[in-house]
């Protein structure tokens, strides 16, 4: 089969790997209760006591 | 490596590769390829394709003949060169006559990767995928673009086109056009140009 003249090259390979890979990052914990504040709080610092 | 010293051998690479008539590319290059339809396989115009990838050799009989290099582009092979041979467009495949007389005849999409040589009308490649095929066989059709299918007809394209394929109610060369031709969505999104 004629497929005329040669044109160029191409390397075709998936681009090359040399980055570490990053681990995975853990999934959030679920927010942390108060002992007996049952609103809780989700602003993160559960030693404060709860205002209000 | 520090960033400067990084960049300037990214630049070497690249002056080098555009000086040798070479670019590089992350995904395959698609072309159209003819078979003919065996009982154990799809028969290309040298070699029985047994799996849907198929690397090329090259029977050249002296010189250094590693993977690398093949398909060959220093005229040391041939006529005609090494490579697993594919064309632009569909219609190119079936004027050239490769399929006029062919009684049982598949025609299909490869997805050519690892040293791909470009020509005017077609590709010579190291490494070729069949991603999509349309098989004929007596008086039935088949077409698949799943994988698994794919692997399946070429195990045994004569039993899977009987169970599987449709009758034919026009002439092959018209098929293959409406489904490869060059306004059919189906290549126009997978287009390498």
């Amino acid at each position: 089969m004629d497929i005329g003249k040669q044109k160029r090259v191409i390397i075709v390979e998936p681009e090359p790997v040399d980055v570490p890979a990053r681990s995975p990052q853990p999934e959030p914990a679920p927010p942390r209760r108060s002992g007996g504040d049952s609103r809780g709080s989700t602003l993160g610092n559960h030693h404060q006591p709860a205002l209000g | 490596m520090e960033a400067a010293s990084e960049l300037e051998v990214s630049r070497a690479i690249l002056s080098i590769q555009e000086r040798h008539g070479e670019v590089w590319s992350p995904t395959p290059v698609v072309g159209f390829r003819a078979w003919s339809v065996d009982v154990d396989g799809l028969r290309g115009v040298r070699a029985m394709w047994t799996s849907p990838t198929f690397a090329a050799t090259c029977e050249r009989p002296f010189g250094s003949n590693t993977d690398r290099e093949v398909p060959h582009t220093d005229g040391t092979c041939g006529p005609p060169p090494c490579g697993i041979y594919a064309t632009h467009e569909i219609e190119t495949l079936l004027a050239s006559g490769l399929t006029d007389n062919l009684p049982d005849l598949a025609v299909g999409t490869v997805a050519l990767s690892g040293k791909v040589v470009e020509h005017e009308h077609g590709f010579r490649a190291q490494i070729a995928t069949i991603s999509s095929i349309l098989a004929f066989c007596s008086d039935r059709a088949y077409f698949t673009a799943d994988p698994g299918a794919i692997a399946e007809l070429i195990a045994a394209p004569r039993a899977i086109i009987g169970r599987l394929g449709v009758p034919l109610d026009k002439d092959r060369k018209d098929i293959a056009i409406e489904r490869y031709g060059r306004r059919h969505p189906w290549t126009s999104e997978s287009r390498s140009e």
